[in-house]
């Protein structure tokens, strides 16, 4: 036994002591053995077999082969040439196959890992009409795949880095050189190679940690699970973050308005995008104020109404035992009960649970006279309402702060309900999402974004947003003439 | 730190001093009213509620609608007519759902502006509420069944506004009211609303002057006034021509204009009244040719200056001005106006009317060509 076999038995043992499951298969030449270690759950066994040992075991009757040579030998593309011996354990739980060689004080990585992953799915948060029905999965090669697919640029770069310190999470960074703003690209860069955690499960969780404060409320980076999303965004000059294991890429920058626009908007008729587009602001407001109007209204500020109305909202109250406010926070209660029972039920009792909350109880409510028909209407269109915009996440701070709106409104009135709309406002106004201020192209003004982003789809529109300060702000190569 | 902190405090307690869950009182706990009705008999004041049965759902009538009640309220004064109401109310009475007020001939003819001057410290009060006054007994006009089970304050104002969109009346509000009262010299007219046969009618108008009634102008000899004070006035004449014929013709007021000038004998308002006028019925044997137009419109300019001639007349003869004059000679001559004495220098002023029309014979058939 050589002294580069006693130095390559240590590393066995080292490895068997560390118990992270790895597999040992040696490979006897004429003097000497060569020997891959790997884990069996992430590398592709017929691969291995096949591509590795057979080609190896063709050789056994000279001496083991160097590291350059058993590279040439070995039929797999990554295969690389390392001696850092520290880096065999990660390597070995990233999925590589490590292939000790007793005449070479070297090793080989080579990249046969495998790992279980399901077919690529339709969408199921995004839906639209007409578009492409692939979507992101788990897998972060996939979703690097689906993007490639699209984007066949030269410019088009990817960044990895790893995320957590047990984890390791694989994250890739995207974006086209010669369109995102330089200091946007930086920053995010910045952002995640400064995320300081043990583990990073899903980007939802890297989304956290890149916020510019960690108890702001609002999110400052997208969600998209569609791929043709993703690149729309990449071709805007913004920045797409792919996190391995999770099926949502994160988009950033991401400005306020763009979190009402739904994919259907990159390709349906511009004159119905503008219809929907509107609709959704009218949603988010709707969604965001309209209970606490009711409660305004029915305590405090009975006058605004028409007379008519005012008597039909009395006649509807007359048997309620409770005011505004607690009738409000009370109906607010059940529907969020209704809506998290939805989300963990199987869809098969989802349906039955539905017609339960919604049609039972708020029936029977009625006629014991707990709730006023009325305010079950506003509280059914205010919960439809907030399923209008794309981008979920948007409306998730939307629902705390309408909890916040409702108490401040039922304690104070208009007065309140201005007061909360005006932090919030000034909140807004006050965010930048990596760098870029939250609520542009409207506040600081700009007319043609502004007019833009509600006039034009997004993928014929010439040029790209001013508030980006893309590199290439054209879409189109030249002026229309 | 402390600055944000003080300024957070101060804005709540801003909040706190401005408004609060204690000023709430949910919209079912309130009496919500859809008439007022202030009459005055003998040495007392009375008050008149319409009241919508909300509590329980057992206001409703048999037909599902909302039953309204009368609550009335009785004192030497307002005060205390006021006050008797309210030991009669079960909750605070909410007066930003009134419709109408009806103010009673017999208020009208001993002084309005005591109860109208009070409705500018009530801030639910709307001050577009539609004001008239009524001959009928009040308990009479307010024991009338409106259709469709509407209330009584709903009917009035329904019965005005439909009126004053079809060019046919008159609406006063009370914003209007009190911007008068609260100038000199003006007077001005309220619609006169009446029970007859069971229904609600706009029988009239009642010429105020310092706040007490100067007269009474029945709807028949109003359409003058109706020309002068609504914008959209529209009436229709029978106007005979061709010695034996008649066609009915509907006149729409176009324009208006009131320029005063000063002549040699004094001051003159220049009025001018722009009509399009169309036929709308007509014998069908004779043809509307040329001149039959021509001698119809002629017809019905003399009609039309007439009966506005009619409203300069009744302003003469109640002894004020309440067609706007006043205001289109305040714009044109400010410092003249300061300095006279409006009221009996219109009565001194010369009227000029000049009145022409367009009229359109109607698009209908051409019956000489069919012969």
């Amino acid at each position: 036994m050589n002294r580069q076999s006693r130095t390559n038995q240590k590393i066995i043992i080292d490895i068997q002591q560390k118990r992270i499951g790895a597999a040992f298969r040696s490979i006897p030449f004429e003097s000497g053995a060569a020997t891959a270690v790997y884990i069996r759950e992430l590398t592709d066994i017929k691969t291995l077999g096949e591509l590795v040992i057979a080609p190896l075991e063709a050789h056994t009757h000279a001496a083991p082969p160097g590291a350059e040579r058993a590279a040439g030998i070995v039929g797999t593309e990554d295969c690389r040439v390392l001696s850092d011996t520290d880096s065999i354990v990660p390597l070995l739980l990233d999925g590589y196959t490590v292939l000790l060689l007793s005449g070479d004080r070297r090793f080989l990585a080579v990249d046969i890992k495998h790992v279980e992953k399901r077919s690529i799915p339709t969408p199921h948060s995004m839906y639209t009409m007409r578009g492409p029905r692939d979507c992101f999965i788990e897998s972060i090669e996939s979703n690097l795949s689906l993007v490639r697919y699209r984007i066949k640029d030269e410019n088009l770069r990817v960044c990895n880095r790893r995320v957590g310190r047990r984890t390791k999470t694989r994250v890739s960074i995207l974006y086209i050189e010669d369109i995102a703003n330089e200091r946007i690209v930086r920053e995010v860069k910045k952002r995640i190679s400064a995320v300081d955690t043990d583990g990073i499960i899903e980007s939802g969780e890297l989304q956290a940690f890149m916020l510019n404060r960690r108890l702001d409320l609002f999110p400052q980076m997208g969600i998209v699970e569609r791929s043709d999303m993703a690149c729309g965004a990449l071709l805007e000059g913004k920045v797409v973050v792919l996190v391995d294991g999770s099926e949502w890429a994160l988009v950033a920058p991401k400005v306020l308005s763009e979190f009402l626009w739904s994919c259907d908007d990159y390709y349906d008729n511009k004159y119905l995008g503008l219809l929907m587009r509107v609709l959704r602001v009218i949603a988010l407001f709707i969604s965001f104020a309209v209970s606490s109007l009711y409660v305004a209204i029915v305590s405090f500020h009975n006058d605004v109404l028409p007379s008519s109305y005012m008597i039909a909202i009395a006649e509807t109250r007359a048997k309620v035992p409770f005011n505004a406010l607690i009738e409000v926070l009370l109906i607010e209660l059940i529907a969020e009960l209704i809506r998290e029972s939805l989300i963990r039920v199987p869809t098969k009792i989802g349906a039955a649970v539905g017609i339960v909350g919604a049609i039972i109880i708020g029936q029977a409510a009625v006629s014991a006279g707990v709730f006023s028909p009325l305010l079950l209407i506003v509280i059914s269109i205010s919960l439809i309402a907030s399923f209008v915009p794309s981008d979920y996440t948007m409306m998730s701070p939307i629902r705390v702060l309408k909890l916040l709106l409702i108490l401040a409104t039922g304690t104070f009135g208009m007065f309140g309900f201005t007061l909360v709309c005006t932090i919030i406002l000034a909140n807004l106004v006050s965010i930048k999402s990596f760098g870029v201020p939250y609520v542009a192209p409207f506040a600081p003004f700009n007319a043609r974004d502004a007019l833009k982003s509600f006039f034009y789809s997004k993928s014929g529109a010439p040029m790209r947003p001013i508030f980006l300060r893309t590199k290439d702000p054209r879409r189109s190569s030249k002026k229309k003439q | 730190m402390v600055r944000k902190l003080l300024l957070a405090l101060m804005t709540l307690l801003a909040a706190l001093i401005s408004a609060g869950c204690w000023d709430a009182i949910d919209i079912n706990n309130k009496n919500i009213t859809t008439l007022v009705a202030v009459d005055k008999q003998e040495d007392e004041y009375v008050f008149y509620v319409e009241i919508p049965g909300i509590a329980n759902g057992s206001g409703n009538d048999e037909n599902g609608g909302t039953r309204y009640s009368i609550e009335t309220g009785r004192g030497a004064t307002f005060a205390q007519a006021r006050e008797d109401l309210n030991s009669k109310m079960d909750k605070p009475i909410f007066l930003g759902t009134v419709r109408t007020l009806v103010l009673s001939e017999s208020l009208a003819q001993d002084d309005i502006s005591k109860y109208l001057y009070r409705l500018q410290s009530i801030p639910d009060y709307r001050k577009t509420v539609g004001v008239v006054t009524t001959r009928s007994p009040v308990e009479t006009l307010l024991a009338v069944q409106p259709e469709n089970n509407v209330s009584v304050g709903y009917a009035i104002e329904d019965t005005a506004e439909t009126l004053f969109a079809e060019g046919e009346a008159v609406l006063t509000t009370t914003s209007e009211i009190l911007e008068w009262l609260y100038s000199d010299n003006v007077s001005f007219i309220i619609p006169n609303v009446d029970e007859t046969d069971g229904n609600i009618s706009l029988n009239g108008y009642t010429v105020i002057q310092d706040g007490h009634s100067a007269g009474y102008i029945p709807a028949q000899r109003a359409k003058g006034l109706v020309c002068f004070l609504n914008p959209a006035a529209e009436w229709r004449y029978v106007v005979p021509y061709g010695g034996r014929n008649e066609a009915t013709v509907e006149a729409t007021l176009k324009s208006k204009r009131i320029q005063p000038r000063k002549t040699e004998k004094g001051w003159m308002l220049d009025t001018s009244f722009v009509f399009d006028a169309i036929v709308m019925y007509k014998d069908t044997e004779t043809p509307l040719n040329d001149n039959a137009l021509f001698e119809i419109n002629d017809e019905l300019q003399k009609l039309l200056a007439a009966d506005i001639e009619t409203a300069v007349m009744q302003t003469r003869e109640f002894g004020c001005e309440y067609l706007g004059f006043d205001d289109a000679f305040r714009i044109s001559f400010p410092n003249e106006y300061e300095k006279m004495d409006w009221r009996t220098a219109y009565m001194r002023m010369a009227v000029r009317l000049s009145v022409k029309s367009t009229l359109d014979p109607g698009g209908m058939m051409d019956f000489e060509q069919k012969k």
